[in-house]
């Protein structure tokens, strides 16, 4: 027992499983407690006060396999042997209600440190992210990204920030990804329904983002951090504080970032013409985090505050009644305040209470957010769309162990969503409304051996109804949805079949809008009589892991009844119908049966005559004949990576080279335009400085040949505005 | 610590400093569903910008070319015509 009477000490070593010797530097981190310890030079650790139950520790060390292991309270003195392995492959998972390494997981799930997405760095979280194979970004301009798993994005995405659900207007097609990259350790992406464990609107898939870990037992950290982007002309400016002391646990947070309009690409190498800027694509945005975390002997709880703001200008804004792309080009910019623009406050809290017993455990999370989102598109000084968001939520788990093999997780979920529009807001395109979610599921989980099987099922109603007293809109939505997976993991081949559904009631938006969304410069009609879409997925999993080559392949279909989507409406004479008062073109909502398939290739080759080396590529593919909008391009994704191990005072620790090949899209719409092949390069190197405290930076390029190209997924290719050019960065971190 | 307070202090002034919401705007008038800039009016802040977004501008003289200097298609009257502020070019 630890000198305060609480918890206790659990300690070991860790050693080499071939030669028996202590590996140092070895992080050993408690999943429960949220902190860990590092082992010493001989591979001893020791993490004391932690809880009088049965712990999970993730053991991770440079050059070895990951390892997973329970401890019960009354072991100490581990011995934890490691296996060497050049490939890391995975990371922890616990979106899907357990802590599991990725390979073990009978879900579709795939987590990556953040970190690791940004070896060359990326300008936003969306677009780290779409390093995964299957995930993409749906963007506007730089400022404002979603991101897509599968081919589906928005509504049918939750997103979720250690178990609260953020919700953000993410209807609307430039209403942003509400997440700044600021104290995040790690993304989980769940791909496909997953309605199982997260209830209605996790159709497409689930964002799952777990915040970094406190600092380590009786640590204290400082960290700051500052980036810079030539394109845009942006900088990132971060700083946290950790604290850690006996069973008492403390995290700070804040950062701020601004970006100017960015420059697209030109394709005249040898003869660049001027630069051109993206009229009224600049943003900034900042935030204040804090997390304070306790435990005694059998409880866990935590307390997680976010406040975010981003102003983002809204590119592809003219008041040309014909316009070209030149109408959104300018050859000069400037920082100031220019509408049209959004402007976003979000609040985020977030209470989080954990029960261990003896063969139980019950989490309980209290959940509030508040998203307040302004508009300014005709008047600075009047908001066109105001509207506030706030959800607040409830989200009960109680899991059960029967014995070694066998577990059973029940939870129950609820929400309660108000919509308001402010009081002198111009325009009302979604009404006042109230929103109302309860949901029960039960999963029961087996583990034998080589083999994890689980199998459960769920029922959702949700309740959506308009605050207007006469004349209102009610009406109740239910849904029942299973998941179903069994996986076998060897040292050398990991199989999965995973079976699952997903469903999501109609929006609000899509059930009455009637009116202008002058961001998106569109009219919109909604129906009423909408029913829920429903989701079908089938996935499997073929993973080979060799000690220096890795290969996988996970194919998918995803069928969704009831697919609800925009098309243009046109007249007899078959041209685009416009509102008689705003002039602005007709966009209808429908229902239709779309069926999404495709599926993932991966390959990660490490040759044994050159450890230094990795060779790392993916291919996602996607395909679906029901000319929906917006559907990905398929990708290759090549990335070569070199590490360096060297003693100087500045040290280069890996330089990494990317190429991605983006096919062309023809699969389109029937109002929209087919896109063109394009392919990047993008280079980075990651290295330190030394000192009493350690300087990381990073340098490289985006975009390497400011290759001018248009994505599928941007919202501004319908006015033929280009991506992003060439980006320089460099960021410097400090850690004390 | 000293230097802490002027940091802050400065930090302080300049965030209230930007809360004054101010913008540039123009007179602009649409002429076969294209909008042109008449002229430009100036800086406006606070009350005044809310009251100019909301009142317009009347036009007193007949305009014939643009704020720019351009040719109009055809000739803005006098008239009451849209104020725009803030808008990005």
């Amino acid at each position: 027992m630890s000198h305060l009477g609480y918890g206790q000490i659990v300690k070991g070593k860790v050693v080499d499983n071939n030669t028996g010797e202590g590996i140092p530097l070895v992080e050993v981190f408690c999943l429960e407690t949220q902190n860990g310890t590092t082992s010493d030079t001989d591979g001893n650790w020791e993490l004391e006060n932690m809880v009088n139950f049965q712990i999970t520790l993730l053991v991770k060390a440079d050059e070895f396999d990951s390892k997973l292991i329970k401890v019960k309270n009354q072991e100490s003195d581990l011995v934890i042997q490691l296996e060497h392995s050049h490939i890391h492959l995975d990371e922890v998972i616990v979106s899907t209600s357990d802590s599991k390494l990725q390979r073990y997981s009978t879900f579709p799930v795939e987590s990556r440190k953040i970190a690791d997405l940004n070896k060359i760095e990326q300008t936003n979280l969306t677009d780290a992210m779409s390093n995964i194979p299957g995930i993409y970004n749906f963007s506007t301009g730089n400022g404002i990204a979603k991101p897509v798993i599968r081919g589906l994005s928005g509504m049918r995405v939750l997103t979720s920030q250690n178990g609260l659900r953020l919700e953000n207007q993410q209807w609307g097609a430039d209403h942003g990804f509400a997440v700044l990259n600021l104290g995040i350790d790690r993304v989980e992406i769940i791909k496909g329904p997953s309605s199982l464990i997260y209830g209605a609107d996790a159709l497409g898939g689930v964002i799952y983002l777990a915040d970094e870990p406190y600092a380590n037992y009786n640590k204290n950290e400082l960290k700051a951090s500052t980036k810079f982007e030539s394109n845009s002309m942006a900088t990132f400016n971060k700083i946290s504080f950790k604290k850690s002391k006996d069973n008492l646990r403390f995290a700070v947070y804040g950062g701020f970032f601004s970006r100017n309009n960015y420059a697209i690409g030109d394709s005249g190498l040898l003869n660049p013409s001027k630069k051109e800027y993206v009229v009224n694509s600049k943003n900034s945005g900042g935030s204040f985090k804090t997390a304070i975390g306790y435990n005694n002997k059998n409880w866990i709880t935590n307390f997680r505050y976010q406040l975010l703001y981003f102003q983002n200008g809204l590119p592809g804004h003219t008041h040309d009644a014909n316009p070209d792309v030149s109408s959104f080009l300018s050859n000069s910019r400037n920082r100031s305040y220019t509408i049209p623009a959004q402007k976003i406050f979000n609040h985020l809290a977030q209470w989080e209470n954990k029960f261990y017993f003896k063969n139980d455990e019950v989490i309980a999370q209290l959940g509030f957010t508040s998203n307040e989102l302004k508009e300014y598109g005709e008047k600075v000084s009047v908001a066109g769309i105001d509207m506030t968001l706030q959800n607040t939520s409830y989200n009960v788990r109680w899991k059960h162990n029967f014995n070694k093999h066998f577990e059973i997780v029940s939870g129950s979920q609820g929400m309660l969503q108000s919509n308001t529009n402010g009081q002198y807001a111009e325009e009302i395109l979604v009404p006042d409304a109230n929103f109302n979610d309860l949901g029960a599921f039960s999963l029961l989980k087996g583990t034998f051996n080589l083999w994890n099987i689980q199998a459960g099922a769920r029922y959702d109603q949700r309740r959506v109804k308009t605050k207007e007293v006469i004349g209102g809109f009610d009406k109740g939505f239910s849904g029942v949805n299973y998941s179903a997976g069994i996986s076998r993991s060897s040292k050398i081949l990991t199989t999965r079949i995973n079976a699952s559904t997903g469903f999501r009631p109609p929006h609000i938006s899509e059930l009455l809008a009637d009116g202008v969304h002058h961001a998106t410069m569109q009219y919109l009609v909604g129906d009423s009589n909408f029913e829920s879409e429903r989701a079908n997925q089938i996935d499997f999993y073929l993973g080979t892991h060799f000690e220096h080559l890795e290969i996988v392949i996970n194919p998918f279909i995803n069928q969704i009844n009831n697919y609800i989507y925009k098309i243009q409406r046109f007249d007899n004479n078959n041209q685009p119908e416009r509102d008689d008062y705003s002039g602005l073109f007709i966009f209808d909502m429908k229902q239709t049966d779309a069926v999404f398939y495709g599926g993932d290739i991966a390959i990660h080759y490490h040759p044994h005559i050159a450890h230094w080396l990795h060779l790392e590529s993916n291919l996602s593919l996607l395909s679906n004949q029901d000319s929906l909008p917006f559907i990905p391009q398929n990708r290759v994704n090549n990335t070569i990576k070199v590490d360096f191990k060297s003693g100087n005072k500045l040290k280069l620790n890996s330089l990494s080279a990317q190429y991605i090949y983006f096919f062309d899209q023809n699969s389109v719409a029937p109002y929209e335009k087919t896109s063109s092949a394009y392919q990047l390069i993008n280079i980075g190197c990651n290295g330190s400085i030394s000192s009493k405290n350690t300087i990381k930076y990073s340098f490289g390029i985006n975009n390497l040949l400011n290759i001018k190209y248009i994505d599928h997924l941007s919202r501004l290719k319908t006015y033929e505005i280009p991506n992003p050019g060439r980006n320089i960065y460099i960021k410097f971190s400090l850690t004390i | 610590m000293k230097k802490i307070v002027v940091f802050l202090s400065a930090v302080t002034i300049i965030s209230l400093n930007s809360c004054n919401k101010c913008a540039e705007c123009h007179a602009a008038h649409e002429i076969n569903g294209t909008e042109y800039e008449l002229m430009e009016l100036g800086e406006y802040c606070d009350d005044d910008l809310s009251s100019i977004e909301a009142s317009g501008y009347t036009v007193t003289d007949t305009i014939y070319v643009t704020a720019d200097g351009d040719s109009l298609p055809s000739p803005v009257y006098p008239q009451d015509v849209e104020v725009h502020c803030g808008e990005d070019h």
